[in-house]
């Protein structure tokens, strides 16, 4: 077994992936956009790649095909409608505004072009030649009707960055205007995402959830596909870009990281995605590619007001629930010592890390105390979701938590339904991991009192005032300074009990060259893949 | 025996019918409601409304039923409430892999359970019957999702012989096929066929100890030939009836086997159809179930009836 990529947080528990279902969306422990300077931000067409970029240099046309193992199924190809963790099936399919590219750095794509001066209103260049599937040519007038879409699509997980764009407006042909809100530092990469996603006003009407209508290198094969087992895509011959590896992609639904791995050894898929510690090194000779940073896995307490289960919206329940957590007892025994216990947010090396909330935490007389205090020194209980690759870790906090009487009744859920069961409140407190998204994306997403992961309306205020600083800030030192308050606090009242951080990993066959995982991305980046031969 | 057939094929519209009906008013009892499902939470009284009524879920259940049975026998399941995809067209989608395994599984099942079991109750209270009635205990007692993974973990994967996940359809290779449903069967008949075994030792045992088994062999007729024209025929009735009860049970049973070998028939349908709550696919797949096991039971009727003519004077 070969090991390649970064490592900024040791190795992980990286099937828990499939729980990104479920979040929808987190905060990276890595912060790469926040150190930008806060000064003129400016992608431009210059280098397409960047150092450390493994697209060939002679560019080949698209050959072979790949079939990928994938731990969560598909549930729309609309992006304005669909979940962060979904991102994967729908970037064969759509191109953004900008790209991140394996550096990690904001890179041009439908837009040649994305500039601001002062962080509130952006200018995007539409790239020469950009084409929609169906051929129509990708101008001005489609952004503008892609942005105002995803406005006007209020139930979008996307929704928080739909929200700071104030206006859209063509200026030419192949120029755009945004004006945000308010200054964004992040906006660029932003754009990177299901949010930038352009969709083909040609579609207007249409129901996208399995007709996509995107300027990607692939089109998606709907009669091929095989609800809930398989997807289909083929590459475009008359795509606008380049580097473009395999002319046949297939994402094969495998939900258990186990038969992820034996399909990968006998040869029935090419990558195993979302693999952990323990199915690693089941790869043989494939080798495993790493996830450029970790992620948090931690116990969302989406019910911090206790509207459904009172006890939760009592701060010393919560701290108490995070004293009975042994994080040590289970990175080891679940994630084989691969993950990292602690109860920071923001891994050591971040520009947000404090060391004042780092920890392992594990005091059971504390909790039991502070339960008292509480008054629920008998306990209580509430449902927690979760899917198949997360039931271990699962399980062993739930074992941590009954020690002090806390009843945790796990919920067995379909991987890729999460994100949207504790968007409709159907849960109080949910095990999940994050992705990597920026401090102020996984805030808006679920600490302010509207957020779209905040379907009690929770009030954080001590976490929102600091928030809302941070995002008034006018230095970057500043903004940064204030989100790592803002999260620690988040922490200490318990609104995020972290477990551990955890990095993920793909095994990828002899054969297949070309495989990088891409910050924030679940699976190697498929359009940059090719297969030997 | 044509109208012993019809009589038959009459018989299994009520039970269709009962099958269906049942599931559909336990599905009511579950307090899922379509109308949260695709919109949420937050979505207002009228909304809601909106979605119930352009479903039907508005209606009293059994209106729903009916209305829903005239659909099904036009084999009309309606549409999924959580994919933007016909019932029918998902349940079509599966079927190659769901019948593909449980005719390879009713294969392992007759292959070795049939001639372990005759040899078995021909030799009974010999060693040989001892070692295969154990063996047969132990085949019965291993679990499907168990002997799926010790398959996969030492025969696919070392060997190379075999996939050890997914499923080829017969259309695209006949040999990928059968190569990609030989484990998969294997793990779901073993049971079957020690459960066979069992049976058939019973039933061969008890008919070579009756009187007339005695006298031939007493006139001078071979152990073979009896064997072959008196007492296979007579121990026939109870082996089918186990054969019938093992194919219901395969169809339960394939549920976990498909999601070890990732194979994508019905059982891994249905398995994330609930999960989902997705309740037209989920009554879909219990439709389509009953009725493969009433097809099963009416072709174990007409058997019956080939096998004792009394059965079809009945």
């Amino acid at each position: 077994m070969r090991v390649q990529g970064r490592r900024l947080a040791g190795l992980a528990f990286s099937a828990l992936l499939l729980s990104l279902a479920a979040c929808g969306g987190g905060s990276s422990s890595d912060g790469a956009t926040e150190t930008e300077p806060r000064s003129t931000v400016t992608i431009s067409d210059s280098p397409m790649v960047t150092a450390g970029d493994t697209t060939p240099a002679t560019v080949a046309p698209p050959s072979g095909s790949i079939t990928v193992g994938v731990a969560t199924d598909l549930q729309t190809l609309d992006p304005h409608l669909a979940q962060p963790a979904q991102l994967h099936y729908l970037d064969l399919v759509y191109d953004a505004l900008t790209k991140v590219g394996t550096s990690g750095a904001v890179e041009p794509n439908l837009a040649s072009s994305l500039t601001s001066d002062d962080l509130t209103t952006w200018t995007a260049t539409i790239a020469d030649g950009a084409t929609f599937s169906d051929g129509t040519p990708v101008d001005a007038a489609a952004v503008v009707y892609s942005l105002d879409r995803g406005k006007a699509t209020t139930e979008s997980p996307s929704a928080p960055l739909f929200a700071q764009i104030d206006s859209v407006e063509a200026t030419d042909d192949s120029t755009v205007t945004i004006v945000l809100t308010a200054p964004n530092v992040a906006f660029a990469r932003d754009m990177a995402g299901l949010a930038g996603m352009i969709v083909n006003p040609a579609s207007e009407g249409s129901d996208l959830s399995r007709a996509p209508a995107g300027a990607g290198p692939f089109t998606f094969d709907a009669s091929g596909s095989v609800e809930g087992s398989e997807y289909k895509y083929d590459a475009r011959t008359d795509y606008w870009g380049t580097g473009v590896g395999v002319e046949h992609v297939s994402l094969q639904l495998i939900i258990d990281p186990s038969a992820r791995v034996n399909a990968l050894v006998s040869g029935q898929i090419d990558i195993a995605a979302e693999l952990g510690p323990a199915d690693q090194t089941k790869v043989g000779d494939a080798e495993v590619v790493l996830a450029p940073t970790s992620e948090q896995l931690y116990i969302q307490v989406i019910d911090s007001d206790g509207s459904k289960v009172p006890a939760l919206g009592d701060p010393l329940v919560r701290q108490a629930m995070s004293y009975a957590i042994d994080r040590e007892g289970v990175n080891k025994a679940i994630m084989l010592g691969g993950g990292i216990p602690t109860t920071a947010w923001f891994a050591e090396g971040s520009p947000y890390y404090l060391a004042e909330v780092d920890g392992v935490g594990y005091d059971l007389d504390r909790a039991r105390e502070l339960l008292a205090d509480a008054g629920y020194a008998d306990g209580f209980e509430f449902d927690t979701p979760t899917v198949e690759a997360l039931r271990p870790v699962t399980e062993a906090v739930a074992g941590s938590l009954a020690q002090i009487g806390i009843k945790m009744n796990i919920k067995m859920q379909q991987p890729g339904t999460l994100g949207q069961q504790v968007r409709d409140g159907q849960w109080a407190a949910s095990l999940t991991i994050t992705r990597g998204q920026t401090p102020p994306v996984f805030y808006s997403e679920r600490l302010t009192a509207d957020a779209p992961f905040n379907p009690f309306n929770a009030q954080r205020t001590t976490v929102t005032d600091l928030g809302e600083q941070a995002l008034a800030a006018t230095t970057e030192a500043e903004a940064v300074s204030l989100w790592a308050q803002a999260y620690a606090e988040a922490v200490k009242q318990g609104y995020m009990i972290v477990v551990a951080h955890v990095t993920t990993g793909a095994g990828v066959a002899s054969g297949v060259s070309g495989a990088q995982v891409l910050f924030g991305s679940l699976i190697p980046d498929l359009r940059s893949v090719r297969v030997d031969g | 025996m044509l109208t012993f057939i019809l009589r038959r094929v009459l018989a299994v519209i009520p039970l269709v019918v009962i099958a269906t009906a049942a599931t559909f008013f336990m599905l009511q009892l579950s307090d899922v409601d379509p109308a949260v499902l695709r919109l949420g939470d937050s979505a207002t009284e009228e909304q809601y409304g909106e979605v119930r009524a352009e479903l039907g879920t508005d209606r009293p259940a059994v209106v729903q039923y009916v209305d829903w049975l005239s659909h099904a026998a036009r084999f009309d399941f309606g549409e999924s409430w959580k994919r933007p995809v016909p019932v029918m067209t998902m349940v079509h989608q599966r079927m190659p892999a769901t019948l593909s395994l449980t005719l390879g599984a009713v294969l392992v099942t007759i292959l070795i359970g049939l001639p372990l079991g005759i040899a078995s109750g021909v030799r009974a209270g010999s060693t040989a019957d001892s070692v295969i009635t154990a063996t047969a205990s132990i085949g019965q007692a291993m679990p499907a999702f168990w002997t799926g993974l010790l398959l996969a973990a030492y025969v696919a994967i070392p060997t190379g012989w075999f996939p050890a996940t997914g499923f080829v359809g017969p259309t695209a290779s006949v040999g990928d096929w059968a190569r990609s449903i030989i484990l998969p069967s294997i793990a779901l008949g073993i049971s079957g066929a020690a459960a066979l075994a069992r049976q058939t030792r019973a039933a061969v045992a008890g008919v070579l100890r009756q009187p007339y088994v005695r006298t031939a062999v007493s006139v001078g007729y071979s152990r073979r030939s009896i064997l072959g024209s008196d007492v296979l025929r007579n121990a026939a009735i109870p082996i089918v009836t186990v054969l019938g009860v093992q194919v219901s049970l395969l169809l339960g049973g394939s549920l976990i086997v498909e999601q070890v070998f990732v194979v994508p028939g019905l059982g891994s349908l249905a398995f994330s159809a609930i999960l989902e709550k997705d309740l037209p696919v989920v009554l879909a797949v219990v439709t389509v179930a009953a009725l493969l096991v009433t097809v099963v039971q009416l072709a174990l009727d007409v058997l019956y009836g080939a096998l004792d003519p009394r059965v079809r004077v009945r």
